[in-house]
């Protein structure tokens, strides 16, 4: 606890001195929420607003979605300020080898972490991670935390309980979870690398996705944005979260990434100089799919 | 008005209702999901103490997520086009809370005004809301502050509150409610003397988010079309559509026609406000080109343009729009800091 | 049960190209005593189908006095107009409609009438113009002015002719600066400034606009300028529609309808709208 106020203190006085000195045009990062267990989104602009900075076990949040959904907030002369837990800074890393944004518009204020809580419990993603402390960080706030085996060392294990199932189950399954689906796309929405100008399900011309939410609709809205996902997901984890519905929309994204690392060996967000697999062609890729 | 005494509990009065054939829709899990469904057997239902209320309300039961209007056929230049029908069936809609039940007397107005919407309207007829009052509340719940308490009335056609012994005590509110206790009614006694106010219903509105004040919010909204403020509170918002889905009384819609070889069906889908899409004109002109704007449309009909309409503030307070926010973009603390802002 | 969803059936008669990207439509219903109980005014609208597509907004752009069919006039654009376009004559489409307020006919009796249209926005106004010309003898001076890009994307081409030729209307025509050709032998110049130009009288005189929302947004300020005041001065708004009854919160502006309290507005009721269309 002693360490979220800490934590918190040097968060606001960082921001504050950005901002004072100008450094940025705004600082994003997480404030107290008017529910339990919830942080709120605080988009500071000038140095007063950073006191009510906090970071805490609830700032589950990845709020690297802001630089791809808040166009007016990079189109400043100066960097944007962003709060990013070590998993997130994995979307700051993708969002730069898509080069959807260049590293000097953003200052990474790379917040260690010993895990955040979704509701009750630590948050899946927490479960399995192997990242504590922030890399590419212009900015650390808090101390380094011992990188130690996690609570969950396979993050596939989900997904290879799902591969077990025969056909008709999996089929089951997912028939099931889509059913509660009523396309509200909070999980586009809250998804830091969905940033189409246009999504594919808006396109009427041709219509690829039919907007109802029935069966057919949802089946194909899911299995897509997956699909636009593989290789790119750097697993943060917000779809599973925002969707109210609670359906488990990342284990379709961790079966693509378990898929793009058996054949490619790649993990997305992790290396800036890497290149996604699926925008380049090598001549020794596996091509056993291709028959 | 007549008052009856429950002799039974939650899941045996369910069970009398299946029993009977009746068509029951209570709140049961869906996975790990508590939304409204049919029942087939009294047990799956979940007790009303157990929950604080539904993760989606039960409007889709009246205005579905997705329903045809019109089924159609083409072969050539020989098109033919039929009524799609909105099922006739009775419903028991059980379990539910006032701020839902209430939702309907809010969005009745627009579907039973000047053109009457007969799949909204028919499935209003059919239905009977069985109402639980709340036995607890959380953060989000805000119905006093629109006119409502956990034990209000309006809207059911039988309100269930429990007293202090723990006993249900039904209050009928209408005559399609008296004929669902008269088809059970070796369950029910008649209550004739007045019945206690039961206290648990004033703590949990006195707990309750201090009320807002909608006379003095819907002021400050006539007034302040323009204001950086809705900039400054949509810049949070990520344009989901969340809070409009399962908001009880929000009810914009989209028409889209599908089709499979020659035949189709003309859809009324539910959208919301949120999407840059709704007001894109053909042109490309949109009126509501950023997420300010589109925020500020939430707010405005919700506070201000359902009541300069209809004299109803188009929101229940039920709270479902801050639970569900990815955000925790507020629309209680929203509305609350706008009118502290001096009026420009 | 009542189906405010359902459509009629209506009838391609006649297509005509207008311009490179616009074409009408000549519509009768399929089923006679749907035709037999038919009836419209000026300035309505209605929801257009091609089944299978989707539905589109468009007014009707003929005369309520012209009995026995309705005209379209729609611009290629998107899903619906896309399919529309490729309809001929004998094909079947969906109609729903009239829906909205229409253009007030009775406050103009014996005025003058000062039309200005731009591109196909003169598609509500040729409605009300025929309906007029057919009952000349109800209104004062009536003058037209139209303009569009180019002389090719000008509508209802025929009809121009007809009014420029007509002793009974002042007709003038324009095009924006570069879409003249060399035999065109109207104004060159846009419509605001056309009509700043015309300087027509606002004595007695109704003004009634329609076309791009640059284009409107000019008009008034000029008619504005020209003495016109607020409640002269009348104009149809397109916000996007998909019900057109009232219930589907698309068109919604304050706690307007357009489709319903619309589409057609003064200059005045206008000043009372959030800018929100």
């Amino acid at each position: 606890m002693s360490n979220d106020i800490k934590q918190s203190s040097e968060a606001k006085k960082l921001a504050r001195e950005l901002l004072e000195q100008g450094k940025v045009s705004a600082v994003i990062g997480y404030a107290e929420g008017t529910l339990k267990g919830r942080v709120q989104t605080l988009i500071a602009r000038n140095p007063l607003d950073a006191e009510k900075f906090i970071f805490n076990e609830y700032c589950v949040n990845n709020l690297a979605v802001y630089l791809t959904k808040s166009y007016r907030l990079l189109k400043s002369d100066k960097p944007v300020a962003v709060f990013l837990k070590p998993c997130d800074i994995r979307t700051v890393t993708a969002l730069i080898q898509e080069h959807q944004i260049k590293r000097e518009d953003i200052f990474i204020i790379g917040m260690s972490c010993q895990g955040v809580r979704n509701g009750n419990g630590l948050s899946g993603k927490c479960r399995a991670c192997r990242m504590h402390n922030p890399q590419y960080s212009d900015a650390v706030i808090g101390e380094a935390i011992e990188e130690k085996e996690p609570e969950v060392t396979d993050p596939f294990a989900r997904v290879k309980e799902i591969e077990n199932m025969s056909t008709q189950e999996r089929w089951q399954f997912w028939t099931k979870e889509f059913d509660k689906c009523i396309r509200c796309y909070a999980c586009r929405q809250a998804c830091p690398l969905c940033y189409c100008e246009q999504c594919i399900v808006d396109k009427t011309q041709p219509r690829w996705i039919e907007s109802s939410a029935h069966p057919v609709g949802n089946m194909a809205w899911h299995l897509i944005r997956a699909f636009h996902l593989a290789g790119r997901c750097i697993g943060c984890g917000e779809c599973d979260r925002v969707c109210h519905q609670n359906i488990p929309l990342s284990l379709l994204n961790m079966k693509m990434s378990k898929e793009i690392f058996d054949l490619y060996g790649y993990r997305s967000g992790v290396d800036p100089e890497a290149k996604p697999p699926l925008t380049e062609f090598k001549m020794e890729d596996n091509e056993e799919f291709i028959r | 008005m007549k008052i009856y005494k429950l002799k039974t509990g939650y899941t045996e009065f369910l069970g009398a209702l299946l029993q009977k054939g009746k068509n029951v829709i209570a709140p049961r899990f869906a996975g790990r999901t508590l939304l409204f469904g049919k029942i087939d057997k009294a047990e799956e239902a979940v007790l009303p103490e157990k929950y604080i209320n539904t993760v989606r309300s039960a409007k889709e039961f009246m205005f579905p997520v997705t329903e045809a209007v019109v089924e159609f056929s083409f072969r050539n230049k020989d098109v033919k086009i039929h009524d799609a029908h909105p099922e006739e069936d009775e419903k028991l809609i059980v379990g539910l809370r006032p701020c839902d039940a209430a939702a309907f007397t809010i969005t009745d107005d627009i579907f039973n005004y000047e053109y009457k919407d007969e799949f909204y309207l028919t499935r209003r007829r059919n239905a009977a809301l069985i109402t639980f009052a709340c036995e607890s509340i959380d953060e989000a719940c805000f119905c006093t502050s629109v006119g409502l308490k956990p034990d209000s009335i309006q809207g059911s056609d039988i309100l269930f509150k429990k007293n202090s012994a723990g006993t249900y005590i039904a209050y009928v509110n209408s005559e399609k409610g008296q004929k669902v206790i008269d088809s059970v009614k070796e369950l029910f006694e008649e209550v004739i003397e007045v019945v206690e106010d039961i206290p648990l219903y004033r703590d949990l509105e006195n707990k309750m988010r201090s009320p807002l004040d909608t006379v003095k919010i819907k002021e400050w909204l006539d007034k302040n079309f323009e204001s950086p403020l809705w900039d400054e509170y949509s810049s949070r918002c990520l344009g989901c559509g969340s809070c409009a889905y399962l908001c009880p009384t929000c009810h914009c819609f989209d028409i889209v026609d599908e089709t499979k070889y020659s035949q189709g069906l003309r859809r009324k889908n539910w959208d919301a406000c949120q999407f840059p899409l709704f007001t894109l004109h053909a042109s490309g002109h949109n009126p509501r080109e950023v997420q300010s704007k589109r925020y500020r449309q939430r707010v405005m009909h919700k506070f201000k343009y359902y009541s300069d309409r209809f004299n109803k503030t188009l929101c229940t307070g039920c709270g479902r729009c801050v639970r569900s926010c990815p955000v925790n973009l507020d629309i209680y603390q929203v509305v609350s800091e706008l009118t502290k802002e001096e009026t420009a | 049960m009542n189906n405010i969803y359902k459509p009629y059936l209506a009838k391609i008669d006649e297509v005509r190209q207008e311009t490179p990207d616009t074409k009408t439509f000549r519509l009768s219903f399929t089923d006679p005593e749907e035709a037999e109980k038919f009836s419209f005014k000026a300035g309505q609208f209605g929801e257009y189908s091609s089944f299978g597509d989707g539905e589109s907004t468009f007014c009707i752009a003929s005369s309520p006095t012209r009995k026995g069919y309705i005209e379209c006039s729609f611009k290629v654009v998107g899903k619906v107009t896309n399919a529309l376009k490729n309809k001929d004559v004998g094909d079947v489409i969906g109609f729903r409609g009239p829906y909205g307020n229409s253009f007030p006919i009775e406050d103009m009796r014996g005025k003058n009438l000062i039309f200005v249209g731009g591109g196909i926005g003169l598609a509500p106004l040729r409605s009300l113009i025929w309906n007029c010309l057919d009952l000349r003898q109800e209104f004062g001076r009536i003058t037209i002015l139209y303009g569009a890009r180019s002389v090719s994307d000008l509508c209802y081409k025929d009809e121009l002719k007809e009014w420029e030729e007509r002793s009974d209307v002042d007709f003038v025509k324009t095009v924006d600066p570069g879409g003249e050709t060399s035999d065109w032998d109207g104004k060159i110049g846009f419509v605001p400034t056309v009509l700043k130009e015309l300087a027509p009288e606002p004595e007695n005189t109704v003004a009634i606009t329609c076309g791009p929302p640059i284009m409107i947004k000019f008009v008034l300020a000029n008619l504005s300028e020209l003495g016109f005041k607020p409640e002269q001065v009348v104009t149809t708004l397109e916000n996007r529609m998909k019900c057109g009854l009232g219930k589907c919160g698309r068109c919604n502006v304050g706690k307007t309808y357009v489709c319903i309290d619309g589409p057609v507005f003064t200059a005045r009721e206008l000043e009372a709208l959030p800018v929100d269309f």
